[in-house]
């Protein structure tokens, strides 16, 4: 479930491009561009951002 | 672009083509649009040097400010490949300029052009210097990234943990901070900022 403070990272199966028309992707970037745009969007907490630092790894962060 | 119709009306999406004119297309999925493409900065087959590329993102980054400035403001801005780089890179640039007598560092409180930046398919940020600063440096500044998982263009998943932590660093105080604005290197549509409606 789209977490805006958590979620960073959205990761898709294609390859140098958007989604493809209809991903259900959409729907989770949709609704965190709309939480930065409204600024809605807090940073994640210093222990998030330091595990995945240490793991170096976006993905730790990531739905 | 499908994006668009998932997003409230009440956020209007104002594009920006990139300065450059090329008919080189990026890859050859892009290559099935017609040209001519654009891009942000000029590509190093084509550059006599480093210096020659980082005149040409200098010239990129001054030409976005200046479309900023006459149509802001914005409330996010949103890049694709190159311009997710060029996104990042003019955040910083109206960050400075919006603090002039405070240094990007750490922690530091700062005053932001906009909210965040959606960076979709970052590529590598043109510079070796400015990529170690941004590490060292990061802006805090929400960001939202999108990547596929066989994008050969970005480096980001081939190169793990270079091109990918420096873009996510860029404008972040932690990995994922990072931030961009707006196009891609040669596709034809160009996505610059994203404005909310006052309701």
């Amino acid at each position: 479930m789209y977490d805006s403070n958590k979620t960073r990272l959205f990761v898709h199966e294609l390859g140098h491009r958007f989604p493809r028309m209809g991903d259900p992707l959409y729907n989770d970037i949709a609704a965190h561009m709309t939480d930065i745009v409204y600024g809605k969007v807090q940073y994640p907490e210093p222990a998030l951002a330091a595990a995945s630092a240490e793991d170096g790894t976006a993905n730790a962060v990531a739905e | 672009m499908f994006l668009r119709s998932k997003l409230p009306r009440s956020i209007e999406l104002v594009m920006l083509q990139a300065p450059i004119k090329t008919d080189k297309p990026a890859d050859a999925d892009i290559a099935r649009v017609k040209g001519p493409y654009y891009q942000w900065w000029i590509d190093a087959i084509v550059a006599k040097g480093p210096e020659d590329i980082e005149a040409s993102v200098h010239a990129g980054v001054a030409y976005a400010a200046k479309y900023v400035e006459e149509h802001g403001p914005f409330d996010a801005v949103l890049g694709f490949s190159q311009g997710a780089v060029m996104a990042t890179l003019l955040t910083r640039h109206l960050v400075q300029k919006l603090n002039p007598d405070a240094p990007i560092e750490p922690g530091q409180q700062l005053k932001l052009p906009w909210q965040g930046n959606i960076c979709v398919c970052g590529s590598a940020i043109p510079s070796k210097a400015w990529e170690t600063e941004y590490i060292r440096n990061p802006l805090s500044i929400p960001t939202l990234h999108v990547i596929g998982e066989r994008d050969k263009v970005s480096y980001l998943f081939r190169r793990p943990n270079v091109q990918r932590v420096a873009l996510f660093s860029a404008c972040g105080d932690e990995p994922l901070r990072s931030l961009s604005l707006s196009h891609c290197d040669c596709v034809p549509p160009r996505r610059f900022g994203s404005r909310a409606k006052s309701s």
